[in-house]
């Protein structure tokens, strides 16, 4: 039986052709995102990209960041301005830390991805444990920093659920050699990906860390966006957006996996929004994503265990190979070279 | 004498030349990198990796450090085995490989305290953390940080009896199967300038640039005589800032000992131990 909540006409404008049509979309909630879409039901298919930010813009995303983590109404923009600028020409990743604020402020950003990281290092290094406002107290926190992002104007918070945020925790314990370790939590992580229709995005979403003590310790925010308009609750393509036809369900992907690789340790199976294999831009579709690792047994009688892999099966046909995300490794070219 | 020899000979001269010049001058390291496991050449066969220490070697080179990275045939188990005595500890040569330097890194398939590699040689197909290795300490004595850069590796009930028995400051792995991309430890390395190797590790190592899968569980470890010092190690340690990484622990144990009374501190991203 099909389980989702909501299903939307939504009109959809072909680039190709300029043509519209109407096409069913259909949105995933509750139980159905957790078990999957079933056979017939229609998906998004969305037209997706990397945002480049403007100095001006990465600026005010930094201080609506700093701002939602430490409150302070000086967190403008124009201090940040300076940081950015400095960097503007560094393609890859970069670092700085500022005490303008008061706080230590360390801010990297990856400016290919968009990846924002704000960490408030005085409460990322503060190793007290004398109080603890606890998960459901440090979920107030996050949504309050999640709230802030919104309300200046740097993401949707409709994408975000802070309610079924993915929870982790930082541990740390301290032991003499020969003890044991009584670790405890020093930090509440809640990961929210930004949800499409119900069904979770893998390259975008906002991380938010909280200390025990209540204090926001890091945040994380960006990613991929997507082309989409919203209509009546639904997000429908645009651009070169279309739908597709469910004809493959998350058990027989499971059943198809286990065949595959029998011996599969640390398996994790997702239904993800997610870029196909080598493709950094493009169109993106929901897959279910497999995480996976495989052992060996060395002559020495030792157990190896494979880095993770995730191969992403299309839901879409059977027929489709599955995907390695990242790439298929190859062996390494280049190093130096040494002989006995 | 071989080229790997006159290769570590060089190594060792220049970084002993730069510390002489300058103690902060110059810092070293040694990676060993395995990425063939896909053909069995002896240790058994999986699936092959990307060559995920190849732009670390690069970023450490461009930022003026010293050092070595092999990979596949050229990685070699006894470049981490302790030298001091190969009928306790196995055919090692690490007082003229990695424990010459103070940042050291293996990665490829693993298990908790166990490091396996591509190619076997000296009849050993990886290093045993616990019986094998004992770095910073005894023959060579170099090494600051360890990076045991594969799956389930550090393992919490694991560290009593493999990393611990390193005489290092800081060591970094994984409580998980964990996934990394290309540039992951590259990227750790670049960010323990302006941040801590604890933040910077946990940034960079709990999921990939653009990916929100929030899967791995990284972990760092730091040691000290008391608890006082690796609030110090894990608060202040800044590998490429230098910080705490040409600083050799001090009071390790000699050869065929155990180590003495320490300390140490625990801090990692709880996702999970899956696979281990």
């Amino acid at each position: 039986m099909k389980t989702h909540a909501l299903l939307v006409l939504g009109a959809v404008m072909t680039l190709g052709t300029g043509a519209c049509r109407n096409v069913p979309v259909d949105v995933m909630a509750g139980s159905s995102a957790l078990s999957g879409p079933t056979k017939g039901s229609r998906l998004g298919v969305f037209e997706a990209y990397w945002p480049q930010r403007t100095s001006a813009e990465l600026s005010a995303r930094l201080a609506g960041a700093a701002r939602g983590m430490v409150g302070a109404s000086k967190a403008e923009a124009s201090l940040f301005a300076p940081i950015v600028e400095a960097h503007a020409s560094m393609p890859d990743l970069w670092s700085e830390v500022t005490t303008d604020l008061g706080p230590r402020i360390h801010v990297e950003y990856y400016p290919a991805k968009d990846d924002l990281r704000v960490t408030n290092l005085d409460v990322m290094d503060d190793l007290s444990t004398d109080q603890d406002v606890g998960e459901d107290g440090a979920r107030s926190v996050a949504a309050g920093v999640l709230a802030s992002l919104a309300a200046d104007g740097l993401l949707d918070a409709t994408h975000y659920d802070v309610a079924q945020a993915e929870v982790s925790h930082v541990m740390t314990g301290v032991a003499e050699a020969k003890q044991q370790l009584n670790p405890t939590i020093q930090q509440y992580r809640f990961l929210m990906r930004r949800r499409i229709n119900g069904i979770d995005f893998m390259h975008n979403g906002v991380l938010i860390a909280v200390h025990r003590n209540g204090r926001p310790a890091f945040t994380r925010f960006g990613g991929a966006e997507i082309r989409a308009n919203s209509v009546d609750g639904a997000e429908q393509p645009i651009g070169r957006g279309s739908t597709l036809a469910v004809d493959v369900t998350a058990t027989e992907v499971q059943a198809r996996h286990s065949a595959a690789f029998p011996t599969a340790r640390g398996v994790k199976s997702r239904l993800f929004y997610v870029f196909p294999d080598g493709e950094d831009s493009g169109m993106v579709e929901p897959r279910q994503v497999v995480l996976y690792s495989t052992p060996h047994t060395t002559p020495d009688g030792h157990v190896a265990i494979s880095k993770g892999r995730y191969l992403a099966y299309s839901i879409r046909s059977v027929a489709e190979q599955p995907k390695y995300i990242s790439g298929d490794p190859k062996p390494s070219a280049s190093a130096d070279v040494k002989v006995r | 004498m071989s080229l790997r020899t006159i290769g570590i000979v060089a190594i060792v001269v220049a970084a002993s030349s730069a510390l002489r010049q300058d103690a902060h001058a110059t810092y070293t390291y040694w990676i060993d990198g395995n990425t063939n496991y896909g053909t069995d050449h002896g240790c058994g066969t999986n699936s092959n990796l990307a060559d995920d220490t190849a732009s670390l070697g690069g970023a450490l080179s461009g930022s003026g450090w010293t050092g070595a990275r092999y990979t596949d045939i050229s990685a070699w188990p006894a470049d981490f085995t302790e030298a001091c005595n190969s009928s306790v500890y196995g055919p090692g040569i690490d007082s003229s490989a990695a424990d010459t330097q103070q940042f050291g890194v293996i990665s490829g398939h693993a298990n908790a305290g166990y490091m396996a590699f591509a190619y076997p040689d000296s009849g050993m197909c990886g290093v045993d953390v616990g019986t094998n290795a004992r770095l910073g300490q005894m023959a060579g004595g170099t090494m600051s940080q360890m990076v045991y850069y594969g799956c389930c590796t550090m393992k919490l009930d694991s560290l009593a009896t493999d990393a611990n028995y390193q005489w290092v400051y800081q060591s970094l792995g994984f409580l998980d199967t964990e996934s990394n991309g290309d540039d992951d430890i590259k990227d750790y390395f670049n960010g323990s300038y302006s941040n801590t190797n604890k933040n910077s590790w946990f940034s960079h190592l709990e999921d990939r640039p653009g990916w929100w899968t929030g899967d791995n569980s990284p972990i760092i470890v730091s040691y000290g005589v008391n608890n006082t010092e690796t609030i110090s190690v894990e608060t202040y340690a800044k590998l490429k800032a230098g910080v705490y990484t040409d600083t050799v622990r001090s009071g390790g144990p000699s050869c065929g000992n155990g180590p003495p009374s320490f300390y140490y501190r625990t801090s990692y991203i709880d996702h999970g131990n899956g696979g281990c």
